[in-house]
């Protein structure tokens, strides 16, 4: 796998859109949905995500090779920051953006086979109780927590993409822990399953 | 429970943060697993940030709600779209500046307008014509012309005809040009250019002058006409030599001496036409490197 993406980078690398795509394939879903965990709703995320996608298209022969997946990711997250500043310039309140939060997000996730009615509006309401603590995050704090804790990505890897050091990262990341459980213990964000498994 | 992280400090809080994600060294770890065992704060603390950290990582994944492959035709940069406009710009540009030129070159009464002015060898074709001891004299000054110029056959030929019956040794120095034909005589068609009529008669007063002054001209000659004559020192022995068996000096020696000063053109204040001119060129340049710059970005 790792030999077929190195071919498939030094293709795209020479301009070969097929093999771009190629990697757009793979990593889509991943870029999608660090754009949807640091923007909060789906359609900036989808723009951001092509957007990514066309600048490292249009860069490809920038990469000077390592790991293509924390090139991308670190694109996708200048886009995110792009667009953050951008909407803190002109912010704009959208009024379907709510309903968009509760009730297509939810429709665009990976359905769990097995989970009762019950389960599932649960998991919704946790859903939604960290992607609003995680809004409450400054951003140098919330694409870390996403990074390690969404996309379960090793430190290194995460000061690459950030282009942070490794005690950036650490800072970083222990101190938007920290303010993820404020945040969800102050509102009485928790379900009561988490509440009481906090409570272990 | 809520107090607990309160009561950690910074450097503990990261400690416990690396040591869910196993960020911490060995030792580290040996630390801090001792000190969770006895420090109920410290287990706490861990606790709630472990829970938290399991929560956020159990966010559902998103599925894109569409594809974000690329397609090359709409991926090509910006600025490359602009290769039209740039290509376009800068034919039109050529052809203002076309048009502009044609217009000038036509409003300046033709092309022939501006050659008033005699050309330099021109100049010194007329001086070898005038007379056989003069052009025998002009000779050797001539000749280093001729080759100079080294197109100028007619010239070359007269030259060597009007040395020849003066001062045969000096055929050398007109060999600069040794394809020119044989002359016999003096050129017609030389003798019928247009003559500066001062340099003409400048050189004609001359003539009575002796041998002295014809050598205290040539050391009063510019570094340009002694040039010549250090080239082809042969030539100016026999000149010299040709004069004085003549008994009459040359007006050769006088142009030799003093060499014909080049005649500049009038300088023509820059007109708004030029200007315009010039505008027109350098932005049909610009437009038509940046079209080029954008073609090849664009394919790239």
């Amino acid at each position: 796998m790792a030999e077929e993406e190195l071919r498939l980078v030094e293709s795209a690398r020479h301009g070969e859109a097929e093999s771009f795509n190629a990697l757009v394939r793979l990593y889509e879903g991943r870029v999608y949905n660090l754009c949807y965990r640091m923007l909060g709703d789906a359609d900036s995320a989808a723009d951001a995500g092509q957007d990514a996608f066309l600048s490292a298209f249009r860069n490809m022969r920038k990469f000077r090779g390592g790991s293509f997946r924390s090139w991308m990711l670190r694109i996708a997250t200048n886009t995110c920051y792009d667009v953050l500043r951008a909407r803190k310039r002109r912010p704009t309140t959208s009024l379907d953006a709510d309903a968009q939060h509760d009730e297509d997000a939810p429709a665009l996730q990976i359905a769990d086979e097995g989970e009762t009615p019950d389960e599932r509006v649960q998991r919704r309401e946790l859903a939604t109780a960290i992607r609003a603590a995680l809004d409450t995050l400054p951003e140098d704090q919330r694409i870390v927590v996403v990074l390690s804790d969404v996309e379960g990505m090793s430190y290194d890897e995460i000061a690459e993409i950030t282009g942070t050091n490794l005690g950036t990262v650490k800072s970083r990341l222990s101190r938007g822990r920290a303010r993820m459980r404020d945040a969800l213990k102050a509102g009485e964000l928790l379900p009561s399953r988490f509440r009481h498994e906090d409570g272990e | 429970m809520s107090t607990s992280f309160e009561q950690l400090n910074d450097a503990d809080l990261e400690l416990v943060s690396a040591y869910i994600d196993g960020e911490v060294t060995a030792e580290e770890r040996a630390v801090l697993e001792a000190r969770i065992e006895r420090e109920p704060a410290l287990r706490a603390a861990f606790e709630e940030l472990q829970a938290t950290v399991r929560l956020v990582h159990e966010l559902p994944r998103m599925i894109p709600p569409r594809s974000f492959t690329i397609d090359p035709a709409s991926a090509r940069p910006r600025w490359a779209g602009a290769f039209g406009w740039l290509r376009l710009g800068s034919a039109l540009a050529a052809v203002l500046l076309a048009l502009t030129v044609t217009f000038d070159v036509v409003g300046s009464g033709g092309l022939g307008g501006g050659s008033a002015a005699p050309a330099p060898a021109a100049v010194m074709r007329d001086q070898s014509t005038g007379g056989g001891a003069s052009g025998g004299a002009s000779a050797a000054t001539n000749a280093p012309t001729a080759k100079e110029e080294g197109a100028a056959p007619e010239s070359s030929a007269a030259n060597s005809a009007a040395a020849d019956q003066t001062a045969p040794t000096s055929a050398p120095a007109s060999g600069a040009a040794p394809e020119a034909p044989p002359a016999s005589g003096q050129n017609p068609s030389i003798m019928s250019q247009a003559a500066p009529e001062e340099q003409a008669t400048e050189t004609v007063q001359s003539t009575d002058s002796g041998m002295s002054n014809t050598f205290a001209l040539r050391s009063a000659e510019s570094p340009t006409a002694e040039a010549p004559a250090q080239n082809a020192p042969e030539s100016a022995t026999a000149m010299a030599g040709g004069v004085a068996e003549s008994g009459s000096s040359s007006p050769g020696t006088q142009a030799f001496a003093q060499p014909a000063p080049q005649p500049i053109p009038p300088q023509e204040p820059l007109r708004p036409l030029r200007l315009v001119e010039f505008s027109l060129a350098a932005l049909a340049l610009v437009l038509g490197l940046a079209a080029l710059w954008a073609a090849r970005q664009g394919r790239r």
